[in-house]
C-alpha cells in the first residue's frame, strides 16, 4: 500500500482508504459493486472460493494486490489499471468476462470509479487465496525423500553359497517373506532368454547345440560374452534409449514431416552401445556434445550428432506464434532430460510449483535459462512452418555432392511441370472452343447439378461433365455479371436456342478484338497452399461488353474452369505419361542424397544469465527472473555447486553436475532401467517416476548398492550386464510361484515370462523364416529430410516391407507402423522407460491376416522341406528352429493329423499334390509361428 | 484348475496396463475366466456421474475450416461493407495476409418454425433447423490446420493428449462388447493424425478404431487385417484349433498365467471379429429409401452418404463415440482461394448425408439421446484472401449440435458484425468439450486421470459447461 501511494504521489490521499469519502462510497455502491458481483465474483471472489489468476476481487486489498499479473488497479488512473484494460474489450489477450464483453455503462461506471481514485469500503475479507490454501514447497523437508537422499555405502548381505552379490539381497529379501529363489532353468531356455535379452534375436540351432555340447562351468559366461561382443547387442540396447529419447523419423504433432537426419542419433545411439561408452560420457554428449573438445573433425561430428537428443521432439512447427514455439521446445527439453536422467517430471512446474514434487516453478525457469540459450531452430530458415536445427557432418565436398543431385530433381520437376500444363492447356483450349457449348449445355440442368445429371447432358455433345458442373454452378452464382446475364434472360424467356446465338457472335468478337496488356503475379501464402490470383480483379464493371467476355473466357477458375483434379479427365495416355513422369519425379526426391548435417543444437547466439518466470506458462506474462541454475532439492545431498560460464548456454555444466558423483538420481535412475529393462519390471517400479508419486523401491539397498556399483566400474553397461545375467536371480527358472506374501512377484521367486516386444517378434518371425537381412545402420526412413510424409492427404507411402531388423523400420509419428501399434511399441512423441505388454484380438489378427506372417510361414516351409523329406524329420528340425527345443511325439502326432486334414480341405481348390503338400506345410508353420510358445520367453 | 491358482492379481495389472485396439474382446474372456470375482472388463458401460442426456455422440468433423459467414452465420453488415477494409482490429497472430471484407456469396434462409438461418450451401441441412442448436459464437486459439485439429480433437494443441472419444470411451464404456467404443471413419492422417483419436496415456482400450481413412472410399474403408485373401474358413479353423492346442500345452509346461490365458481366447475372438465387423458393414440390408435418404444413388453424396449411414449402424448397436470424417486428399474446406467453387462443392457432398442422417436418426427414435455434432477445426475470416477466398479464423467460428439433450431452432450466442471475432456468449473448444460431457452425464472436472504425476482432464484447467443450450 505504501509503495503505491508513494507511486501515485498527488492522488496518494484519495486512495487512502481508510476513510473513503461518503459520495464516493455511495457511487461504489451504487454502480461498482453490482458490476463487480455479477461480472466477475465467480471467479475472483473469496465467497466463490475461486482465484483464477491469483485475482480476488472481493475486498480493496485483493484489487490493489492484483494477481499473477501485477496491480489489478492503479487508483486514479483508467488507462494503467488492469481491470479496465480487460473489460475494454480491446486486448486480444486479455478480455474479461471471458464470455462476452459487459455493456457500456457498466464499463463507464468502472472507468469513473477508477478514474475517481477507486473509494472502496470493502475492508472485510482477507486477501489470501481462498479455497485450498496454496501449498508451500520446503525444500529442506521434501528432500528427505528416500530419492533425493545421497547414495549409501551399502554392504551385501552375508549369505551362504551365494556368489553373485545380487543374489545376496534377492535371497535374503526372500528369506524375510518366508520364501526362496527358484531352481535355475534348463540351457535350452538360458540361451533363449538370453539371446532375446541382449541381441534382441532368437538363437541359432548351431548357437544351441554349441552351448548344450559345452560342459564347462563357464559355459554360460561365454554365451554371455558372445552376445555382449555381438553387434546386435547395440541394435537392441540402443533401442531400449531411444525408447527413452522419443526416437521417430517424423516430427509428428502437427506437420508431420521427415526429421530426415534422426537416423545418424539412431546409429549413434547403436554404436555407442557396442562401444560400451561409458554412460556419464554418453549421457554428457547429448547434452552438450557440441560443447566439448574433441581430437578430429569426425568425433567432434559424433558428439553433435548426440545432440539430436534435445531436439527430437514433436514440435507444433507451424505455430504462427514463434516466442510461444520457442518455449514449447524449451518445455519438452527440460521435460525429456528430468525424465530420462532423472526420473522426475519437470514440465509440472511451467505453470505453477510442482504439486506434488519439492520443485518450484523457479526451479523451471532455472533450467528453462540454459535450454533458452540453446538453439533448436535455424536462425536463417524462416517461414510458416518453422526449420529445426541441423548441424553439419560432413566435408563441403559432401554437400556439393547433394547439391549438384538437387539439380537433378529440378529438371525433372520442370519435365512434370511441362507435361502438366500441356495438358491442361489440351483440356482449356477444348474447353474455350466449346465454351458456346458448354453455355448451351448448362441451360439444360438445375443450378447445383450432380456429376451424373452433368455427365448425362454432357458426353452425348462430346463435352465433359466435370467442367459443365462448374459451368453451371458459376453461371448462376454470377446472374448478374454483364457476360452471363443473356444468359439467364434466355433461359428465364423460355427461349435457350437464343444462348447459341448470342454467345457465338460475342466470342467471335473477343477473337476478333486485340487484346489489351494485362498485369498478372503471384501471391505465396503461408502454409503450402500457394495460388496466382490476378492482381487487380476490378470485376467486369466497367469493361466494355467484349472485354468483359475475353475476362470470363481467360479466367482460370470462370466458367470454363478445369476441376481440380484435372488429371481424371486427361486422354488415358496422356494422364498415364504424367503418372510415370511424376513416378519418376518421387523416386528421384526419395533417393536424393541429404545434406550432410543432422539434427541437433547449438549454443543460441544470445546466452542469457537469466530467465523470467513465465507466470501461469504464459510466454506473455512475465514474472521475476530467475538465474540458471540447477533443481534445489537435488542439491541438498550435493557437495559442489554449478556455476554457469557468461559465454555458453550452461548446457556442459548441467551435464558434469548430473554426472558428478554424489548426485542422488543420475545413476540410481540408470540402474533401475537397466534392471528392468531385464527383468521386466525396475527395482523402482515406476522406472520414469522417482518423485514423491513415484513406486519406493522393492530393494532400496540392492539399488543403492548396483548405483555406486556402475560408477566406480567407470559407468561401464556392459559389466553391469555380465553382473546381472551371471546372477541366479536372473538364471531362476519361470514357473509362477505367486504367493500371500508377494502377490506380485516384486522379490523375485521366479523369473518372469515376458513376451517379445513388437521389434522382436517381427525379427523373428523374418529370422526363422530364413528372411531378415542383418546388415546395420544407414539412412532407411524413404523420405527426404523435411519433406512431408503425409502433406494434406492421407496417401501412406511409407512401407514397412524392408527385411532388415525392425530397428530400422521408419518410425512415423501419428502413423506408427501397425505391428509396433499392436504390440506395444511406446508413443514415440513420448519419453519411454518401460513398454507395456498386453495381449488383444487385433495381434492375433495381425499373425492369421498379415502378409508379414504369410512371407515368414513360407521361408520356414522352405527352410524346414530342405532339411530332408521324411515328415518327422522336417517336424524336429522345426521346432528346433521356432522353439529352440526338441519336439514331442504328441506334438508329431497333431502336426501330422493336421497335414493329412489341410490337404483332405486343400484337395478341391489346388489340384496339384505338390503344390497342396507345400501349401499345407506353410498352413503349418504359420500356426507354429503363431503358437504362444514362438511369441513369449520363459 | 481350482481358483486359487489362478493369480488375480496380475490380471489385474495387466487390465490396468491397457491395450490396443480391440482391447474389449481380450477382457471380456479375461473377465469371465474369472470366477466369482467382479467383472473386470474396462469397457464395461459405467454409470455416469449424474442421469445422462446422450448416450452417444456422431462427431461429423468438416476438415479444413468451413466459413461460418457463410453456412450458419449471416452477415448483413458483410454485405453491405464488402471491399472496404475491415473497420476493427485483425489478432496479434495471423495466418496469412488478408485484405478487405468479403460478403458471401450464397443467400440465406429462414427454415422451419423456428426461422433458423441457413445458407443455399446447406437447403437439405436447413430442414433440419428445428433439430439444430447452432453455437455461433465458438472460439480456439489455433490458426493452423494441426495445432487447431488437436486443439479440437485433444484440447491441447501443444502435447500429445488423450482424445475426446477416447475421454468418453474411459468415461463410459461401451454398450456392445464385440465392438469398440469409439470407431472414426475416413479420419485424416494428417494435421496430428492419429493422435486425434489416441488415447495419449489414457489406456489403450480407449482409443479410436479407425476404419480406413480420408484417401480410402468409404465403402472400401475397412479395419486392417480382418479378413485374408484365399484363406478359407475351413482352413483357418483347422489352423487356429492346431494353435489352441499347443498354446494349452504351452499355457500347462510355463504355468498357468493370465497372459498365456488371455492370449488363446484372443484367437477365439478375433476368429469371431472377421465376420462381426463385415456384417454391420455390409449395407445390403438398407432399404431403397434409406440409401436415397442418405445420398447413395448419387456418385456426389455417395461417398459421405455412406459414412453417415456407417455412423448410425454403429450407434445402433452401442458404439460410444463415432466421428465421421469429411476429407479428401486436399484440405477438404481449406478455401483460402475460390471460396465459391470449393464450398459449394465441398456442401453439395455433404448437405443431404447430413440432412439424411438426422432425419434417420430421428425416424429410428435414436436422436433423442445421440448427440450429433458439426463443425470444422475453425471458421474462416470475413476478409478476403487473395480476391475470392477466406483465411483460417479460430477467433470466431460455428459449430452446431443436434438431438441428445439440446435445444432445437436454437442459436447460442453470435460474433461480432463481420463475425470475426466471437463476442456474445463466447463458446471456448474447452467449453465445448465440457458441455459434450456433461450432456453425456460426465463432469468435466471429474473426470480425470493420473499421470506423470498429475490429474488430467480433457478440458485442462479450463472449461465451463454451457447450460443455456440444453433442452
Amino acid at each position: 500500500m505504501s509503495c503505491l501511494i508513494g507511486l501515485l504521489g498527488g492522488v496518494a490521499s484519495r486512495v487512502d482508504a481508510a476513510e473513503p469519502d461518503a459520495a464516493g462510497v455511495d457511487f461504489f455502491e451504487k454502480k461498482v459493486r453490482p458490476v463487480l458481483i455479477a461480472r466477475c465474483y465467480e471467479c475472483h471472489s473469496v465467497e466463490a472460493g475461486k482465484s483464477k489468476g491469483g485475482l480476488v476481487m472481493d475486498s480493496r486489498d485483493g484489487l490493489l494486490k492484483g494477481g499473477d499479473t501485477g496491480p489489478a488497479l492503479v487508483a486514479g488512473d483508467a488507462d494503467k489499471s488492469l481491470i479496465i484494460a480487460a473489460v475494454r474489450y480491446k486486448n486480444q489477450d486479455m478480455q474479461m468476462p471471458p464470455k462476452k464483453a459487459i455493456p457500456a455503462d457498466e464499463l463507464k461506471a468502472l472507468e469513473d470509479w477508477v478514474a475517481m481514485g477507486a473509494p472502496d469500503p470493502r475492508t472485510a475479507v482477507a486477501v489470501s487465496a481462498p479455497g485450498k490454501s496454496a501449498r508451500v514447497i520446503d525444500i529442506a523437508k521434501d528432500s528427505q525423500h528416500w530419492a533425493f537422499q545421497p547414495i549409501r555405502a551399502v554392504t551385501p548381505p552375508v549369505v551362504q553359497g551365494v556368489r553373485n552379490l545380487i543374489d545376496a539381497f534377492i535371497v535374503s529379501r526372500l528369506k524375510g517373506a518366508g520364501l526362496e529363489m527358484s531352481a535355475p532353468a534348463d540351457k535350452r531356455t538360458l540361451i533363449r532368454r538370453a539371446t532375446f535379452d541382449l541381441t534382441g534375436l532368437p538363437p541359432t540351432v548351431a548357437e544351441v547345440e554349441a552351448f548344450l555340447s559345452d560342459r564347462s562351468p563357464d559355459a554360460f559366461a561365454k554365451v554371455v560374452e558372445r552376445l555382449l561382443r555381438s553387434p546386435h547387442y547395440g541394435e537392441k540396447w540402443g533401442r531400449h534409449w531411444l525408447d527413452v529419447s522419443r526416437y521417430a523419423d517424423s516430427n509428428g504433432l502437427d506437420e508431420n514431416i521427415a526429421l530426415g537426419t534422426a537416423w545418424r542419433f539412431r546409429d549413434y545411439v547403436v554404436s555407442s552401445f557396442n562401444a560400451d561408452k561409458p554412460f556419464d560420457r554418453f549421457l554428457t554428449e547429448q547434452l552438450a556434445g557440441d560443447l566439448l573438445p574433441s581430437r578430429s573433425v569426425e568425433q567432434r561430428h559424433e558428439q553433435s550428432v548426440a545432440t539430436a537428443f534435445l531436439n527430437l521432439g514433436a514440435k507444433v512447427l507451424a505455430e504462427p506464434d514463434k516466442d510461444r514455439l520457442v518455449m514449447d521446445v524449451v518445455d519438452e527439453q527440460i521435460d525429456v532430460m528430468g525424465r530420462a536422467f532423472m526420473g522426475m517430471t519437470f514440465g509440472c512446474a511451467r505453470c505453477h510449483d510442482h504439486k506434488f514434487d519439492p520443485i518450484p516453478q523457479d526451479d523451471y525457469y532455472a533450467l528453462g535459462a540454459i535450454f533458452k540459450s540453446t538453439a533448436a531452430f535455424s536462425s536463417d530458415r524462416t517461414g510458416a512452418i518453422s526449420y529445426w536445427f541441423e548441424t553439419p557432418t560432413g566435408s563441403l565436398d559432401d554437400f556439393a555432392v547433394a547439391k549438384s543431385a538437387e539439380l537433378a530433381l529440378e529438371a525433372k520437376k520442370k519435365e512434370v511441370n511441362a507435361a502438366v500444363s500441356a495438358a491442361d492447356k489440351v483440356l482449356k483450349d477444348d474447353a474455350r472452343a466449346h465454351a458456346v457449348d458448354y453455355l448451351v449445355a448448362a441451360a439444360k440442368l438445375p443450378p447445383q447439378p450432380t456429376l451424373t445429371e452433368a455427365r448425362a447432358v454432357a458426353e452425348p455433345l462430346g463435352l465433359k461433365g466435370e467442367i459443365l458442373v462448374n459451368t453451371r454452378v458459376f453461371v448462376a452464382a454470377n446472374a448478374s455479371d454483364a457476360t452471363f446475364s443473356p444468359w439467364h434472360e434466355a433461359v428465364k424467356a423460355g427461349q435457350p436456342d437464343e444462348i447459341a446465338q448470342y454467345y457465338t457472335q460475342l466470342f467471335a468478337r473477343v477473337e476478333k478484338t486485340p487484346e489489351p496488356t494485362a498485369k498478372k503475379k503471384a501471391v505465396k501464402e503461408p502454409g503450402d497452399e500457394s495460388v496466382a490470383v490476378e492482381e487487380v480483379d476490378k470485376g467486369s464493371a466497367g469493361l466494355s461488353e467484349v472485354e468483359a467476355a475475353r475476362k470470363a473466357l481467360n479466367d482460370p477458375r470462370g466458367f470454363l474452369a478445369l476441376p481440380p483434379q484435372p488429371h481424371l479427365i486427361y486422354p488415358t495416355e496422356v494422364a498415364a505419361k504424367v503418372h510415370r513422369l511424376k513416378d519418376e519425379q518421387e523416386e528421384i526426391e526419395k533417393n536424393l542424397p541429404d545434406l550432410p548435417t543432422a539434427i541437433g543444437v547449438r549454443d543460441s547466439d544470445q546466452i542469457l544469465s537469466d530467465l523470467a518466470v513465465h507466470i501461469r506458462g504464459n510466454h506473455l506474462a512475465l514474472g521475476k527472473r530467475v538465474p540458471r541454475g540447477v533443481p534445489q532439492v537435488m542439491q541438498v545431498s550435493m557437495r559442489g555447486k554449478t556455476s554457469f560460464p557468461k559465454t555458453s548456454s550452461g548446457r556442459l555444466e548441467l551435464a558434469q553436475w548430473l554426472t558428478s558423483a554424489d548426485h542422488p538420481l543420475t545413476s540410481r535412475v540408470l540402474v533401475n532401467r537397466v534392471w528392468a529393462w531385464h527383468f521386466g519390471k525396475g527395482i523402482v517400479g515406476s522406472v520414469d517416476n522417482f518423485g514423491m508419486l513415484g513406486d519406493t523401491p522393492s530393494h532400496p539397498e540392492l539399488l543403492d548398492w548396483l548405483a555406486k556399483w556402475v560408477m566406480e566400474n567407470g559407468w561401464s553397461l556392459k559389466d553391469l550386464h555380465r553382473l546381472i545375467l551371471t546372477s541366479a536371480a536372473w538364471q531362476q527358472g519361470s514357473a509362477p510361484k505367486f504367493s500371500e506374501a508377494d502377490p506380485e512377484n516384486k522379490l523375485l521367486a521366479f523369473f518372469p515370462v515376458r513376451r517379445l516386444e513388437a521389434e522382436e517378434v517381427r525379427d523373428a518371425l523374418l529370422h526363422v523364416g530364413g528372411r531378415l537381412d542383418l546388415c546395420m545402420g544407414g539412412k532407411t526412413v524413404p523420405l527426404r529430410n523435411r519433406q512431408f510424409v503425409f502433406n494434406h492427404t492421407s496417401m501412406d507411402a511409407t512401407k514397412y516391407d524392408s527385411r532388415r531388423r525392425a530397428l530400422y523400420l521408419p518410425v512415423i509419428r501419428n502413423n506408427l507402423y501397425d505391428l509396433f501399434q499392436q504390440f506395444d511399441y511406446p508413443d514415440p512423441a513420448v519419453s519411454t522407460g518401460l513398454r507395456s505388454s498386453t495381449v488383444v484380438s487385433p495381434q492375433a489378427l495381425l499373425l492369421m491376416n498379415s502378409a508379414l506372417s504369410a512371407e515368414a510361414a513360407l521361408g520356414l516351409a522352405g527352410r524346414v522341406k530342405a532339411v530332408a523329406d521324411d515328415v518327422d524329420e522336417r517336424l524336429k528340425a522345426m521346432w528346433k528352429m521356432a522353439y529352440a527345443r526338441e519336439i514331442s511325439p504328441d506334438e508329431i502326432g497333431r502336426c501330422r493329423n493336421f497335414l493329412v486334414a489341410a490337404d483332405a480341405s486343400l484337395a478341391s481348390s489346388i489340384g496339384d499334390p505338390a503344390a497342396r503338400d507345400g501349401r499345407a506345410w506353410e498352413l503349418l508353420c504359420q500356426a507354429v509361428l503363431m503358437a504362444s510358445e514362438f511369441i513369449y520367453l520363459r | 484348475m481350482n481358483a486359487g491358482n489362478v493369480p488375480l492379481f496380475s490380471r489385474r495389472a495387466m487390465l490396468q496396463q491397457s491395450s490396443a485396439g480391440f482391447g474389449w474382446l481380450a477382457f471380456s474372456a479375461l473377465a469371465s475366466s474369472a470366477a466369482g470375482s467382479a467383472p473386470l472388463d474396462p469397457l464395461a458401460p459405467k454409470k455416469p456421474h449424474f442421469p445422462a442426456r446422450a448416450k452417444r455422440v456422431i462427431f461429423l468433423f468438416m476438415k479444413g475450416g468451413p466459413s461460418h459467414v457463410d453456412t450458419f452465420d449471416p452477415k448483413p453488415l458483410l454485405d453491405r461493407d464488402h471491399g472496404k477494409p475491415p473497420p476493427f482490429d485483425l489478432p496479434r497472430v495471423k495466418f496469412a495476409q488478408t485484405g478487405n471484407l468479403l460478403r458471401s456469396p450464397w443467400k440465406f434462409r429462414r427454415y422451419g418454425q423456428s426461422g433458423l438461418e441457413v445458407s443455399d450451401l446447406f437447403p437439405h441441412v436447413g430442414q433440419c433447423a428445428d433439430d439444430l442448436c447452432v453455437v455461433r459464437s465458438m472460439y480456439g486459439t489455433n490458426p493452423a490446420h494441426g495445432g487447431a485439429l488437436l486443439k479440437l480433437h485433444t484440447g491441447s494443441d501443444v502435447s500429445v493428449r488423450p482424445s475426446m472419444g477416447a475421454w468418453v470411451s474411459y468415461g463410459l464404456g461401451t454398450e456392445n462388447h464385440d465392438l469398440p467404443a469409439f470407431v472414426t471413419i475416413c479420419p485424416t492422417l494428417a494435421h496430428g493424425g492419429v493422435n486425434n483419436w489416441g488415447s495419449a496415456f489414457l489406456p489403450a482400450w480407449s482409443q479410436g478404431t479407425p476404419l480406413g481413412n480420408a484417401s480410402v472410399p468409404a465403402a472400401q474403408a475397412i479395419v486392417k487385417h480382418i479378413a485374408r485373401e484365399g484363406m478359407s474358413a475351413e482352413l483357418q479353423r483347422m489352423q487356429l484349433d492346431l494353435v489352441g492346442d499347443l498354446n494349452h500345452a504351452y499355457s500347462e509346461a510355463a504355468g498357468r498365467q493370465d497372459a498365456l490365458e488371455a492370449r488363446i481366447n484372443s484367437f477365439e475372438l478375433a476368429y469371431r471379429m472377421q465376420s462381426t465387423l463385415p456384417d454391420l458393414q455390409d449395407i445390403s440390408g438398407e432399404t431403397e429409401a434409406t440409401r436415397k435418404l442418405y445420398g447413395l444413388d448419387d456418385p456426389v453424396t455417395a461417398n459421405f452418404g455412406r459414412q453417415c449411414l456407417m455412423a448410425r449402424r454403429f450407434c445402433e448397436r452401442g458404439v460410444r463415440f463415432v466421428q465421421v470424417t469429411h476429407s479428401d486428399a486436399f484440405v477438404q474446406w481449406d478455401q483460402h482461394g475460390d471460396l465459391l467453387k470449393g464450398h459449394s462443392k465441398n456442401a453439395a457432398e455433404v448437405d443431404k448425408p447430413i440432412a439424411g442422417l438426422l432425419k434417420d436418426l430421428r425416424s429410428r427414435g435414436l436422436l433423442e439421446d445421440t448427440l450429433v455434432l458439426w463443425g470444422g477445426e475453425f471458421g474462416r475470416t470475413p476478409v478476403a484472401q487473395g480476391t475470392n477466398g477466406r483465411d483460417h479464423n479460430p477467433h470466431g467460428f460455428t459449430m452446431w449440435m443436434a438431438g441428445g439433450g439440446v435445444k432445437g431452432g436454437h442459436v447460442h450466442g453470435a460474433t461480432d458484425d463481420y463475425g470475426y471475432y466471437a463476442q456474445e456468449d463466447k463458446v471456448h473448444i474447452h467449453d465445448l468439450h465440457a458441455t459434450l460431457l456433461h450432456l453425456l452425464g460426465l463432469d468435466h472436472e471429474r473426470l480425470t486421470y493420473r499421470y506423470a504425476g498429475r490429474d488430467f482432464r480433457l478440458t485442462d484447467i479450463a472449461g465451463h459447461v454451457v447450460h443455456e443450450v440444453m433442452a
